[in-house]
């Protein structure tokens, strides 16, 4: 028969890290059948698959949701682009940027919202890169494009260490995809000033491989020696 | 010649690009068919976010450096071609691998490994053998490439620790070969080795024959590396056998 109480007591015992025999043993020390452990312990396992699965969804609407506001907020600019003065587009893009991430930060780390807090610093990443783009465009700055990649990525990269988030790695990852497979190509189509590009490109190769070797020593124990 | 070598090329990223999915799923199950627990060696490695985020980095700097050096060579003005850079990314992108023991990054070095030996290796038919040369010396030494590969798979299995990299290996080394050997069933397939067959002997390509028999004398020495390996644990167990029966005896 489940019992609410029996399987509180397993989820506590495996947040607590306990394994599957030791935290039978203990129910069986408190007098419990063994049938009965298994049949609350299978009940402790599903309500575990509906919270995660519960936590991926709101994971996806509220990530979903923070690209949606930023799109919105672009198309909004867009269309008022040409009639604001410079001043006044670098400020709107670092007041939204400053915005996302004060209150990402704010969620996260005080208001335990974890996953909402974390799409509000994906949101203001997002705005970070865009806002990348719009300067260069506003000051007619010459670069090949995918430079802006990779300084949109150097910047994720600081901000996920100073955060320690793993999933903003990845992001940062793909951005690094996006540069380097834009600059193949770009070789081939004979991009122009490859001073800047050429610097970024070996300032990145330095980075990322710094940054493997960091996380690498972060890796647990028993599988370090791993190949 | 370009055409055949950009066939074997095509086919060569096609039959990666399977391998890497297939080990995508493999993680994938390994991850859900063992629930909770952390003590199988796969699932704990799966489960690592850290270890994924490293081996993920590592495979980017890697590119970054191939990509570095294609740059700083076009800024000098082309004074190598870009084989000898994916050859330099391959060398590298080895020593990564097994001094970081970063799987991703053995994936690379492999397929640039590969990629090179197979452009090269035309390149050479092309410029010494006159006016046409076989081309299936290409085939034959992607072949005992691969060969070696399931080699060092085998050899890698003797230890748990090599355990991923063996995957690797493993995968790179029967994949390709079912791969061409499938190509090699069809109609296209057959008149591309067809075309391979014309011409001269490869053997006035020097390069290319010292390479087939260093590739030959390599599969053959790992092969008896791992044939003594076997050998010996099997020569302990029946030394043992003895004794191991006395001691299941008394328990």
């Amino acid at each position: 028969m489940q019992d609410q109480n029996i399987i509180q007591t397993i989820q506590a015992a495996k947040l607590q890290g306990k394994t599957k025999e030791e935290i039978y043993k203990d129910l069986l020390i408190q007098g419990l059948s063994l049938e009965n452990i298994e049949e609350n312990y299978k009940a402790s396992n599903e309500e575990q698959v509906q919270a995660d699965s519960q936590k991926r969804t709101i994971s996806i609407i509220v990530t979903i949701g923070a690209v949606l506001i930023g799109a919105g907020i672009f198309s909004f600019i867009a269309s008022n682009w040409q009639t604001m003065p410079n001043g006044l587009k670098v400020s709107t893009i670092i007041f939204f940027m400053l915005v996302a991430y004060s209150l990402g930060w704010y969620l996260k780390e005080y208001k335990d919202a974890k996953k909402t807090g974390g799409a509000l610093i994906l949101l203001g990443s997002i705005i970070f890169g865009a806002g990348i783009f719009l300067i260069g465009q506003m000051f007619n700055i010459r670069t090949n494009w995918p430079d802006a990649f990779i300084i949109w990525m150097i910047g994720i990269i600081c901000l996920a260490f100073a955060i320690e988030s793993y999933s903003l790695l990845t992001f940062a990852g793909f951005l690094a995809f996006i540069a380097i497979f834009s600059h193949i190509t770009g070789i081939f189509e004979n991009f122009s000033g490859f001073g800047i590009s050429t610097f970024l490109i070996i300032i990145s190769t330095i980075i990322t491989f710094g940054i493997a070797f960091i996380i690498q020593k972060k890796v647990p124990e028993e599988i370090k020696n791993i190949y | 010649m370009d055409e055949i070598i950009l066939y074997i090329l095509g086919l060569l990223t096609v039959i990666v690009l399977i391998i890497i999915f297939i080990i995508r799923v493999i993680f994938h199950f390994v991850r859900k068919k063992s629930g909770n627990k952390g003590s199988d060696m796969l699932n704990s490695l799966s489960r690592s976010k850290e270890d994924s985020t490293a081996q993920f980095f590592y495979l980017i700097s890697l590119l970054f450096l191939g990509l570095s050096l294609l740059i700083l060579n076009k800024d000098f003005g082309q004074i190598v071609s870009w084989e000898k850079i994916a050859f330099v990314t391959a060398a590298a992108s080895l020593f990564v691998a097994y001094r970081f023991k970063a799987i991703f990054a053995l994936l690379l070095g492999i397929s640039l490994t590969v990629f090179w030996w197979v452009y090269q290796s035309g390149m050479w038919i092309e410029q010494n053998v006159k006016p046409q040369g076989q081309f299936t010396a290409v085939l034959t030494g992607s072949i005992f490439i691969f060969l070696i590969f399931y080699a060092i798979a085998q050899l890698h299995n003797q230890e748990p620790r090599f355990k991923r990299f063996a995957l690797v290996y493993k995968y790179l080394g029967l994949f390709p070969i079912i791969g061409i050997f499938f190509s090699f069933s069809t109609q296209s397939g057959l008149s591309a080795l067809e075309d391979m067959s014309h011409g001269l002997s490869f053997t006035s390509a020097w390069q290319v024959t010292i390479t087939l028999l260093i590739l030959i004398i390599g599969f053959i020495a790992i092969f008896v590396k791992f044939y003594l390996i076997v050998n010996n644990s099997l020569g302990f167990l029946i030394n043992n056998l003895g004794s191991l029966i006395n001691q299941s005896s008394t328990v």
